[in-house]
């Protein structure tokens, strides 16, 4: 099997909460990314999703080293980054960019577009000339005249294709886009979609994509992981994932998700969760889905449900890829 | 029966650059009981239309046209008169809960209030009431969660709150404006269900405002999709979905990703952007993004027009063109 070009172990990643008043002394510790561990390989995307606050944008933050890992590895072909200095990041910085959810406040108003993109250029003493921005605006469908304007006269679509472009200046071989699509109407969407897959084959991309849109990650990524307060508690390739769903957060999730068929809705089955995600300073023991969990609420015995609440549920390998992290899983297909 | 029709409703608002033209001639009708889908991008005038309705615009709005709920005109009343049509018909949801709630009550205290205001009971039974509202909205431990004031609540528990209210007030309507756009799924798929729930309750007519399609398929009868501020295609969710008669219809349906369907076939995306409602050209909004655009689209807008069926109704000069046809040979 070919070597991974991004190689995420055990990582973990806890922000400090603090008292209030002047002393501030610290009173627990935010768990957002507890043990996670996922490959990217080249010329492939990984879909992270899950539910708001679960940790996905820390986690694309600590594999880039924008953040400093608590515990754990993140190697990107072959090499440590966690140990590494600013400095010492900053030739990787070139591989490895990131593309933000919000095209509106990641783009400085005050510079032109030809500015815009020739900034990480100028910073990495790689600019030459302007033919390597028209090049780029090109390369994501924008026109070389569109240079001289100002980012807020472009529409939402048009200005994440300015982001992606930025990010695409350096030649990057690992792309972290987080939640690219959000502030996007979907007929607009749809156009930054079948871009990043353009990409993704010209230039051999991987990319990590983050979002809490299931559909679009089915349709975009080759894998998926699924998180839940900090940890991952499936993953498999996408279709495999959609079609036997076998962990109960996962099914819940995809029956959630509205299909644009009314023939399709009047049939679904759906699950809904009970009750709230509970808070990532004191996540629950054992499994931290129990407290939602419908198969722990209605169907295990009360023996079964202590092995839920005490023992931790780790990835188990089901085969092809595909690994789930409850005690009782089970396949079930939804869609 | 007609509970709401709607009559070539405009509504402008004055600007430094000229009038902007929100809505132009919106009209339809909900009747008892059922549910209708506005679907529309950004901007399309949604949101300006429901407010229109329920005389929520602010003082320099202009409105024209007719709104009527049970044969009773609207527009043109008193704030106070409105205000008391809308507390005893209309119920009205909004994307940000906390807009309809009141920080300084309980949440059972201000559902009780609503049960009070709308049967003589005492307040104790108002009480009980409220907890079997809770209940049904799908809140656990519905006694002790009524103690909360809306900040101890989660943004889907407060929606959920609001629902609760609404049905306490057992309104003919209820106007739900993104009720769950900023929910994540597992929450939104809480809310739909309450807000169902309210629906088998009250026997409320339903009108649900949301950009999401998938939404629009699971829990509407009738659909109207808008762009400009107009109506460009009305017709059952059925009708809408297997057999759209507008381009834009048909480049929306294309454009969405599908957590029902495998690989990568590619989406079909409609270039460009909605035109500015300050200086509308003449012909039709969407020529400039329509892949099937001729001249007679620049210089006559198309109304809406029967297609399939009296009630399939779509405002393009070439819907025929559009029978049995795909997104990807269109766009
Ligand atoms: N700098 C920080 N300090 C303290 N807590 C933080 C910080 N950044 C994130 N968190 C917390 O860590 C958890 C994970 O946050 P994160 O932003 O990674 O979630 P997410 O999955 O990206 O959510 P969303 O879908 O809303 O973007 C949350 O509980 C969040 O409040
Ligand atoms: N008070 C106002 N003054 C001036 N223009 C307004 C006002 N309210 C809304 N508009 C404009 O009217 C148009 C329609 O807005 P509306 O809020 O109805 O859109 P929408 O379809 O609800 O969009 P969204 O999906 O973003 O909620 C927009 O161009 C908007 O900028
Ligand atoms: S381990 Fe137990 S609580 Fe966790 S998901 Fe599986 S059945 Fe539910
Ligand atoms: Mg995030
Ligand atoms: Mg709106």
């Amino acid at each position: 099997m070919t070597e991974p070009i991004v190689s995420v172990r055990n990582l973990v990643k806890h922000f400090p909460v603090r008292s209030r008043g002047v002393l501030r002394r610290r009173t627990g510790d935010v768990h957002a990314v507890c043990d996670v561990s996922f490959d990217i390989f080249a010329h492939e995307t990984l879909g992270l999703v899950g539910e708001s606050g679960c940790g996905k944008t820390t986690t694309g933050r600590v594999l880039l080293n924008l953040e400093p890992a608590t515990a754990g590895s993140v190697h990107y072909r072959g090499r440590d980054l966690v140990p590494l200095s600013r400095a010492q990041m900053r030739p990787l910085r070139k591989e490895l960019q990131i593309v933000f959810q919000d095209p509106y406040a990641s783009l400085d108003p005050r510079m032109t577009v030809t500015e815009l993109i020739a900034e990480p250029l100028r910073i990495h003493g790689t600019f030459h000339d302007r033919t390597q921005i028209h090049d780029l605006l090109r390369t994501v469908g924008l026109d070389a005249e569109h240079g001289n304007r100002y980012a807020h006269e472009f529409s939402g679509g048009q200005r994440q294709r300015i982001g992606v472009a930025r990010a695409l200046a350096l030649r990057p071989k690992v792309l972290v886009l987080d939640e690219p699509l959000s502030a996007l109407d979907v007929s607009v969407q749809a156009g930054v979609v079948n871009l990043l897959e353009d990409l993704q084959d010209e230039l051999g991309l991987s990319y990590l994509f983050i979002s809490h849109d299931l559909s679009v990650v089915r349709h975009i990524a080759d894998r998926v992981a699924v998180m839940y307060l900090g940890r991952i508690v499936e993953t498999a390739p996408a279709d495999q994932l959609f079609r036997e769903a076998a962990h109960p957060y996962t099914q819940a999730l995809i029956s959630a998700i509205p299909v644009p068929d009314p023939r399709k809705e009047r049939t679904r089955r759906r699950i809904i969760l009970s009750g709230d995600v509970p808070s990532p300073i004191t996540p629950p023991t054992g499994c931290r889905f129990r407290t939602r969990c419908p198969k722990y609420a209605t169907q295990l015995t009360d023996p079964e449900r202590r092995r839920c609440a005490e023992e931790t549920p780790t990835l188990t390998d089901r085969g092809q890829g595909h690994q789930t992290a409850c005690h009782y899983a089970e396949a079930l297909t939804l869609i | 029966m007609t509970l709401l029709s709607v009559e070539n409703l405009t509504v402008g608002f004055p600007t430094e650059d000229g009038q902007l033209r929100a809505v132009r001639g919106v009209s339809y009708e909900v009747n008892r009981g059922e549910s209708v889908g506005i679907v529309g991008e950004s901007g399309s005038g949604k949101s300006v239309t429901s407010l229109a309705i329920m005389g929520l615009l602010p003082r320099n709005a202009q409105v024209t046209g007719s709104v009527k709920l049970l044969g009773e005109e609207l527009v043109g009343r008193t704030d106070k008169d409105l205000s008391q049509i809308r507390g005893r018909r209309i119920a009205m949801i909004f994307q940000d809960p906390l807009t309809s709630l009141n920080p300084v009550y309980t949440v059972g205290d201000q559902i009780a209030e609503a049960v009070r205001a709308h049967h003589g009971v005492s307040k104790h039974d108002a009480l009980r009431r409220a907890t079997d509202l809770l209940d049904i909205v799908g809140i656990p431990n519905p006694k002790l969660r009524a103690r909360n004031y809306p900040h101890e609540m989660s943004g889907g528990m407060r929606q959920r709150i609001v629902i609760a209210i609404a049905m306490a007030n057992n309104p003919d309507l209820i106007i739900a404006d993104e009720p769950t756009t900023a929910l994540d799924v597992t929450v939104q798929a809480q809310v739909l269900e309450a807000l169902e729930a309210a629906r088998a309750e009250t026997g409320a007519a339903l009108v649900l405002i949301t950009h999401d399609l998938g939404v629009i398929a699971g829990h509407t009868d009738r659909v109207c999709v808008m762009y400009a501020g107009k109506l460009v295609e009305t017709g059952t969710v059925d009708e809408i979905f297997y057999g759209p008669r507008m381009p834009y219809t048909l480049g929306l349906l294309g454009s969405l990703p599908r957590i029902d369907e495998s690989g990568r076939q590619r989406l079909t995306p409609i270039t460009g952007a909605p035109p500015s409602l300050l200086n509308l050209p003449p012909g039709c909004p969407f020529s400039p993004r329509c892949p099937m655009t001729r001249d007679r689209c620049d210089d006559v807008e198309p109304v809406l027009t029967a297609t399939t069926g009296p009630d399939h109704r779509a405002a393009c000069h070439f819907h025929t063109e559009l029978a049995e046809a795909k997104a990807e040979d269109v766009f």
